[in-house]
């Protein structure tokens, strides 16, 4: 049996608006096998972003558990989850969210720092990382001499940074161009494939869908369907037909 | 729910805590985000410079007027004990020093006299040249004279004759300082109470005196900062703080998304705490050196107007680096204790904002 490396055993969360109760999330249930690519898809307000952050364990749950490696996420302390965050998860984000003060290279290495890693072995490792994503020749950039592709490509790097098991991108593609999104597409399930990395990616970008072992579509705070690739090839297609 | 429970303990085995980092770390980070933002940081520094700055004139002033009107009475007080040593000599007597313990004590004094009356005499011989023969007769007596006072056996004529010179010159400075002292005092407190006749300036006006010398340290030098001065002082360091916080809140809210993501990569909260403070403390130590300079160069050059030569006579070096330690701790402090609440703030922030869009 394959090891799940995410799994949510009836999560609920109520955001509390004034007086007002939001149900974002309604009772999800959800297994990620390790080294799958997942996208996580559905309109805004559905709660979407909600899960993602629950399985990045960036929030916890009102009810239900949320287990990531087996672990109850809401059991971990400060400390542990800063721990969790650093070598465990890499996180990539739609505005890419490089650090502004210091260097690609820089940037890639401040998770290793953070991870206790001396500054030569970070170095070495960062730029290897640097080279994998295809910015060899650029590691003392700082990030506004970069383009939006280059910067995303540097959080990819940075998000490799301490061999996490999982990776949480959201919205990855939303800031870039058509092309360098399919780019960025192709170097996430290239890092999947040859790392076997499980990418769980938030979007609302029709190209992940080819990319992905299995599609999450979210509607009112439940899972409405889980689509496998090879049932998908046709609906591709037919999306395409229809924009 | 309970098969699962034992095999989530055994997984939390596997997590670890995250540990602290280094403060050079920190250091470095905070070091650059002050680069970065240069010209942004340099404003926010400014009012820390401001503040020390009127803080140090006000206490530099503090110190020279303190120096200028304690100074001259410590000096003559000193003059005089030297003087009745000099004259019991002089009378003789029981328990009375000697000639040569005398001399002996106030080397330095009748070294003084000897090099003026030297001097003296060297300027009438040089006149003697270009006398006509009557005024070099006069010329040659008074020389003569000069050459007898400068005697062997006169030496604690001398030395009183020279010593009460001395406290005659020091009570004339003394007396021109205290005029002008008491005129600026008058003038503070002109500006301080609008309606407030000015102290008539030929009367002594104890009131407006200085307070008696007392034991030094930072009560008499606070004594001799006016309520106007202190309350100015506190006012413009209030302004600092809450400008230093209102800056940090800013820079804060803007480094959201940078907060958010050094969190998502594993940064504790303390470090958040570290990184905001040290920046803080970088840009309040370097912004109170400059102030603390500005502050001393631009009282000095006032007093200076003000009281001319006298200005430097007096003064401690004491009493300005005292002044200076002083301005340097308040600058530091108040530059750490205002970044305490946005480093707070910064610190509580969730990973989550990370993922925020907006600007």
């Amino acid at each position: 049996m394959q090891q799940n490396i995410v799994r949510t055993r009836d999560v609920t969360k109520v955001y509390r608006m004034g007086k007002i109760e939001v149900h974002a999330l309604r009772g999800v249930d959800l297994e990620i096998r390790a080294g799958e690519y997942i996208s996580i898809m559905g309109p805004s307000g559905s709660g979407k972003t909600t899960l993602f952050n629950m399985v990045g364990g960036l929030d916890k749950p009102t009810t239900g558990k949320v287990y990531i490696e087996e672990v109850d996420v809401a059991q971990l302390d400060a400390y542990e989850l800063a721990w969790l965050r650093c070598r465990k998860i890499g996180y990539i984000f739609q505005t890419f969210n490089i650090i502004p003060v210091m260097t690609a290279l820089e940037n890639v290495t401040l998770p290793m720092v953070f991870a206790g890693l001396t500054t030569d072995e970070a170095r070495d490792k960062g730029v290897e990382l640097l080279g994998r994503v295809g910015l060899g020749d650029r590691l003392s950039h700082k990030p506004f001499e970069l383009s939006g592709g280059q910067q995303q490509r540097v959080a990819i790097a940075r998000a490799m940074a301490n061999d996490p098991s999982l990776i949480l991108a959201d919205e990855p593609t939303g800031n870039l161009d058509i092309k360098t999104g399919t780019e960025i597409i192709g170097l996430l399930k290239q890092l999947n494939k040859e790392n076997s990395v499980t990418i769980i990616s938030a979007t609302h970008d029709h190209k992940m869908l080819s990319a992905s072992d299995r599609i999450v579509w979210i509607r009112d705070g439940k899972v409405d369907r889980i689509e496998e690739r090879r049932d998908l090839k046709i609906e591709v297609g037919t999306i395409e037909g229809e924009t | 729910m309970n098969e699962t429970q034992p095999l989530a303990r055994n997984a939390q085995a596997r997590i670890g805590k995250q540990m602290m980092l280094p403060w050079s770390k920190a250091f470095e980070i905070a070091l650059k985000s002050i680069k970065v933002r240069f010209w942004r940081s340099m404003i926010t520094m400014s009012s820390i410079v401001l503040a020390i700055a009127f803080l140090m004139s006000i206490w530099t002033s503090t110190a020279i007027t303190m120096s200028l009107s304690l100074g001259p009475q410590r000096e003559i007080d000193a003059i005089k004990a030297r003087l009745a040593v000099v004259r019991e000599a002089i009378k003789g007597g029981a328990g009375a020093p000697t000639r040569a313990e005398v001399e002996e004590r106030y080397a330095a004094d009748l070294a003084d006299a000897r090099a003026l009356k030297q001097a003296a005499i060297r300027e009438k011989q040089s006149a003697l040249d270009s006398a006509t023969t009557d005024e070099a007769k006069k010329l040659k007596d008074e020389i003569e004279a000069l050459q007898a006072e400068l005697g062997e056996a006169k030496t604690l004529e001398l030395l009183r004759d020279h010593l009460a010179a001395c406290r005659s010159a020091v009570e004339t400075t003394k007396g021109r300082l205290d005029t002008i002292l008491q005129q600026e005092r008058a003038g503070g407190e002109t500006q301080a109470k609008e309606d407030a006749p000015p102290p008539p300036k030929d009367s002594p006006a104890p009131s407006t005196a200085p307070p008696a010398p007392r034991a030094g340290g930072i009560g008499a030098f606070l004594d001799f900062m006016s309520p106007t001065d202190k309350w100015l002082a506190v006012l413009a360091l209030l302004v600092c703080f809450v400008g230093i916080v209102n800056a940090m809140f800013m820079t804060v809210q803007e480094r959201f998304r940078e907060i958010g993501t050094m969190k998502c990569l594993g940064a504790l909260d303390a470090f958040i705490v570290k990184i905001f403070l040290i920046e803080s403390a970088m840009l309040g130590f370097i912004g109170t050196l400059a102030g603390i300079v500005i502050g001393f160069l631009l009282s000095t050059v006032r007093q200076w107007i003000v009281y001319g030569g006298a200005t430097w006579t007096y003064l401690s070096l004491a009493s300005i680096l005292f002044a200076a330690l002083m301005a340097a701790l308040v600058g530091l402090v108040l530059s750490i204790v205002a970044a305490i609440f946005p480093a707070q703030k910064a610190a509580r922030m969730q990973p989550v904002a990370a993922m925020r869009i907006e600007e």
